[in-house]
């Protein structure tokens, strides 16, 4: 029984972190939003580089985990710079593409913890959770030192320097939730295809 | 030393097998760093405004030729040799990939690649020819004294420059902030190395060194970088009289310093923490990018403008400033200026880099014993001096300046091949027993 409930938490994380991925895709595709990207043969080159099955390299391997999380970090950073609006009958409501994809992404992470229950904890996290722990520290420390320096020299309020640490926040989300699923290979080679393909339209449409 | 050098070396069977293999690659590897290092005091010396000389300058020529001897062996020996020489850490190659990935959003691909290539150069062959050159004490050793050279050649010439020509040059760097990272990490590596040799004449050569670096240093991040890292070796010293020494000499560098900016004729430093707005040194300038830096960041969150782009982008980023910024730019802080460059996921990457490597010199202090006489704490705590300097640096200025970046990687291989080195000595010793 618990075995079952275990196959079905990893198959719906899985699933939905997949359904993120390609939502992210179609939005950027279907939506006419521009994609500010000048070179998309390198992030083809990379999106293949992931589909290659190493046997035993473990270097590689971690590698392409970083690889994998960058592009799909990219993907959602597209999604990141347009809104949609949501009006009721007295407000509006404006909310980034992004947040479905941040959305999928946690929720997969949840289950996908469910189907871990009871099992070793993923070492590669633990390697660099520190290293985005001290980019958190030191993103907040040059916050805390340049806001009342510039608020000193100039009398700006420079309260949208927070946004930074927002979207540091957001990706410090996508991270957790993504870097434990890209260990696994056939989810690596999943999004690999799928990224694959979307930088292959991008290459050709010239967006 | 030398029978802690006969020790490594009998029990060391990869060494032994890989010196009779290799010897000739392993002089080459000695000869090219000490060139590459010393010939790095010289910065783009005499041609500053050429490229061709930029890219081809003594210290990159020798991790070029070095590139090439290392490429071929490799080839010709089909890669059987890899072990006995360690490549960087996996940060090390998420952050050059990192930077090879943000091309693709380059608007001028000539650049970003130009600057990938340097990257890749200096991260790849500079880590493998300081990693292959250290294989024991004795040319752990040379390499020091290569460093020491490199400081003294700086600090010299800089010291004439400014106080016998009255020039505004910094020595052989036109900037401050240049100079202020490369000697702002050179001189605590270099006097760390000389306090702790025990002799008199290395003593006095490092309180030189150190007095030196403090009165001809013209930016506040050459200061900072100072006093950090002369603190961290004054925090770690385990002999009280080193302390107090090393101690007295920085507050007699420090003291020199405040009385010769006193003349309004010799104070850059001055200048450095005042509010002025003009080219060169000045406070505004350096939140004017501060600032500009962030709001890239914002907008550009993870793809940045692309590797070495930052210039393209630089001018669109000055808004929610009083005015538009007309002074000449320049990058005033490693952090930001990476975190611009290659967005969120560089500096990520590159605070895996420093967490990495920063956690080895620490440990490896950490694990030994508090005696100076112990070998291994020795180069343990002169690396520690060297990192902490280094970091202190990348928040006034960059490390990733051309020119000097050997010097990041310097510190960085140091780490990681003094950890290599005396854990085989320490298994030796363990077996021994």
């Amino acid at each position: 029984m618990t075995k079952q409930i275990t196959t079905r938490a990893k198959i719906i994380g899985f699933s939905l972190s997949a359904t993120a991925v390609i939502t992210a895709c179609c939005v950027c595709l279907f939506s006419e939003m521009p994609i500010p990207i000048e070179h998309p043969v390198i992030l083809v080159v990379a999106s293949l580089f992931l589909l290659i099955p190493f046997a035993s390299n473990y270097s590689a391997k971690k590698f392409q985990k970083i690889v994998g999380f960058y592009l799909t970090s990219v993907l959602v950073n597209e999604l990141s710079l347009q809104n949609f609006q949501l009006s009721g009958d007295s407000i509006d409501v404006t909310i980034s593409y992004s947040a479905p994809v941040f959305l999928l992404c946690i929720i997969a992470y949840m289950m996908g913890k469910i189907g871990d229950a009871g099992k070793f904890q993923n070492l590669g996290t633990i390697n660099i959770l520190p290293a985005w722990l001290l980019a958190v520290i030191i993103i907040i420390f040059h916050m805390a030192f340049l806001t009342p320096m510039l608020m000193r020299f100039y009398g700006y309020g420079y309260e949208r320097n927070l946004s930074v640490l927002g979207s540091l926040c957001l990706y410090f989300l996508l991270f957790v939730a993504l870097w434990g699923k890209l260990d696994r290979p056939r989810f690596r080679q999943f999004i690999g295809v799928i990224l694959t393909v979307f930088y292959f339209v991008i290459t050709f449409a010239k967006r | 030393m030398l029978e802690q050098t006969t020790a490594l070396e009998n029990n060391s069977s990869i060494m032994i097998i890989s010196r009779s293999r290799t010897d000739w690659l392993y002089t080459a590897a000695i000869i090219l760093s000490a060139i590459a290092i010393v010939s790095s005091a010289f910065h783009f010396w005499p041609f500053e405004q050429s490229n061709i000389w930029q890219a081809l300058c003594p210290s990159n020529l020798a991790l070029w030729v070095w590139s090439i001897l290392l490429t071929g062996y490799c080839f010709l020996k089909r890669f059987k040799f890899v072990g006995i020489f360690s490549l960087p850490h996996l940060s090390v190659f998420a952050y050059l990939g990192v930077n090879i990935l943000s091309v693709a959003f380059a608007p001028d691909l000539s650049r970003a690649v130009n600057f990938a290539i340097k990257l890749g150069l200096l991260l790849l062959g500079g880590f493998t020819l300081f990693s292959f050159a250290i294989r024991n004490i004795r040319s752990l050793n040379t390499i020091y004294a290569s460093i020491t050279l490199a400081a003294v050649i700086s600090v010299s010439y800089c010291l004439v420059n400014r106080f016998a020509l009255c020039s505004d040059k910094f020595g052989f760097f036109n900037s401050p902030y240049k100079y202020g990272t490369f000697i702002g990490t050179l001189a605590p590596l270099s006097s760390a190395y000389l306090f702790t040799g025990g002799k008199k004449w290395k003593i006095l050569l490092g309180g030189a060194v150190v007095i030196g670096a403090f009165i001809s240093s013209g930016s506040l991040g050459a200061l900072a970088s100072l006093v950090v890292g002369m603190s961290t070796l004054i925090l770690i010293l385990p002999e009280w009289s080193l302390k107090f020494l090393v101690s007295a000499t920085m507050l007699c560098g420090i003291g020199i310093l405040l009385l010769l900016n006193t003349s309004p004729a010799v104070s850059p430093l001055r200048n450095d923490i005042k509010p002025l707005e003009k080219d060169g040194l000045n406070l505004k300038q350096r939140y004017i990018e501060w600032q500009a830096e962030i709001n890239i960041l914002e907008a550009r969150s993870i793809t940045g403008t692309s590797a070495g782009c930052i210039n393209q982008y630089r001018s669109n980023f000055y808004y929610r400033l009083p005015k538009l910024n007309t002074l000449k730019p320049f990058d005033q802080n490693g952090w930001l200026a990476t975190s611009a460059e290659t967005g969120l996921l560089g500096l990520v990457s590159l605070c895996w880099i420093l967490t990495h490597y920063g956690k080895l010199a620490f440990c490896r202090l950490s694990n030994t014993m508090q005696k100076l006489n112990n070998t291994i704490y020795r180069f343990a705590a002169i690396n520690l001096a060297g990192f902490t300097a280094m970091s202190a640096a990348n928040i006034f200025s960059s490390v990733h300046y051309n020119g000097i970046l050997i010097v990041f990687v310097l510190v960085l291989a140091l780490i990681s091949r003094t950890t290599w080195i005396f854990g085989e000595q320490q298994n030796a010793d363990n077996q021994n027993y």
